[in-house]
C-alpha cells in the first residue's frame, strides 16, 4: 500500500483500520482523530509497524485512550516522525499520557532519525522505553510549554547509541525518574557526547544550584556529572519554532 | 526502606536514594531512584510504585506474552 496524499484515519475504533499500515510507503502526513481506542491490543497501535517507509507528520488528537504505545514501533524506514498528542479528551488518567515505546527499536535499527512529540496539557507521562533500542535515532525534541513540571519514567532513551542531540522544550525542569533512561547513549557514563538544548530561562540558571538548575536537578545531575552533555540554549538555534 | 548510597564521578560526590519496595518523593515528583550531588542534602520519603497493579488484567498478560515473541 502506497499513499502519497494526506491521510486521515477519524472516528475508527477497527483495530484492522489502526493496522492498515503495516507495510508500503507513506509520504504524506497522517491525522489520526477522534478514535476510541478500546482494548490493550488495539491501542498498541502496530500502525507503522515493520516495514513502511514514512516521511510524515503524525498527529493523534481527541481520542479518548490516553496510551498510544508502539505507534511507531519497529517502523521500517521513519526518517523524520513528528508526533503531536493532544490528550485533551483523554479519559484515562487524565492528563498522564502513556507513550512507552513509541519508537521502540526492537531490531536495534529501525531507521527513525529525528523525533519529535509534542503534548498539549499531559502533566505525566509514562515514558518507559520512548525509543529503547533505537539505534537510528539521533535527535529527539521534546516540547510542552503548557505545564512547568513533567513527571517520565525509566528507560526513556536506553540504548539509543546514536542519540545526539535533545531538544527539552518546556518551561521547567524535565524531571528524570531514573539515570538508566541514558545508558548506552552518548550521555552516559562511557558516552561519547551529546547536546541538551534547553530554554534560555533555564540555560541561565545552569550552575546555580537553583530549582531551575538542569546541573542540580536530580539524576541529570549525575548525566551531567559524566562529562560528556553539552548544555545549550533552544533560543537562536535550529531548534526554536517560528 | 529508603536506603542511600554515595558515589563518586569525576571527583564528585554524589548520592543514590532508592527505596527497596517503591519509589522515592520529593516536591510532589516521583524517581525510581534519585541521584543528586551529595552536597545539596536532599531528603526523600518513599512512595508505591504509580506503575505497579496489584491485579493483572488478561491484557495485561497478553501483551506481556506478545512482547516476548
Amino acid at each position: 500500500m502506497n499513499h502519497n496524499d494526506t491521510v486521515y484515519i477519524h472516528r475508527n475504533d477497527e483495530h484492522g483500520l489502526l493496522a492498515a499500515f503495516v507495510s508500503g510507503s507513506l509520504n504524506e502526513d497522517i491525522l489520526i482523530s477522534g478514535i476510541a481506542i478500546p482494548s490493550e491490543k488495539t491501542r498498541r497501535g502496530f500502525v507503522f509497524d515493520n516495514s513502511i517507509d514514512v516521511d510524515a507528520t503524525l498527529i493523534i488528537k481527541n481520542n479518548t485512550y490516553n496510551s498510544p504505545v508502539g505507534f511507531l514501533r519497529d517502523a521500517g524506514n521513519v526518517k523524520n516522525a513528528k508526533v503531536t498528542l493532544d490528550t485533551t479528551n483523554y479519559t484515562t488518567t487524565a492528563y498522564n499520557v502513556n507513550v512507552s515505546n513509541l519508537f521502540l527499536g526492537r531490531t536495534g535499527s529501525n531507521g527513525i532519525e529525528k523525533a519529535e512529540v509534542i503534548f498539549d496539557h499531559a502533566r505525566a507521562i509514562t515514558t518507559n522505553g520512548i525509543a529503547r533500542d533505537n539505534a537510528s535515532l539521533n535527535t529527539f525534541i521534546f516540547r510542552n510549554k503548557k505545564v512547568s513540571t513533567i513527571s517520565t519514567s525509566s528507560y526513556m532513551f536506553y540504548n539509543c547509541t546514536a542519540l545526539n542531540t535533545i531538544v527539552l522544550d518546556m518551561p521547567g525542569i524535565f524531571a528524570l525518574a531514573n539515570v538508566n533512561s541514558f545508558s548506552y547513549t552518548p550521555f552516559g557514563s562511557s558516552g561519547t557526547g551529546g547536546t541538551i538544548y534547553i530554554p534560555k530561562a533555564l540555560y541561565d540558571h545552569l550552575g546555580d544550584s537553583s530549582s531551575l538548575d538542569y546541573k542540580a536537578a536530580t539524576n541529570w545531575s549525575t548525566i551531567d556529572g559524566y562529562g560528556h552533555t553539552t548544555w545549550a540554549k533552544i533560543e537562536g538555534s535550529e531548534y526554536e519554532e517560528a | 526502606m529508603i536506603k542511600t548510597e554515595t558515589y563518586l564521578i569525576n571527583g564528585h560526590s554524589f548520592t543514590r536514594t532508592w527505596s527497596t519496595t517503591g519509589c522515592v518523593m520529593r516536591d510532589g515528583v516521583i524517581y525510581d531512584e534519585a541521584n543528586d550531588p551529595t552536597e545539596l542534602g536532599r531528603t526523600y520519603e518513599e512512595v508505591a510504585d504509580p506503575s505497579y497493579s496489584e491485579e493483572a488484567t488478561t491484557e495485561d498478560i497478553t501483551s506481556a506474552l506478545e512482547d516476548l515473541l
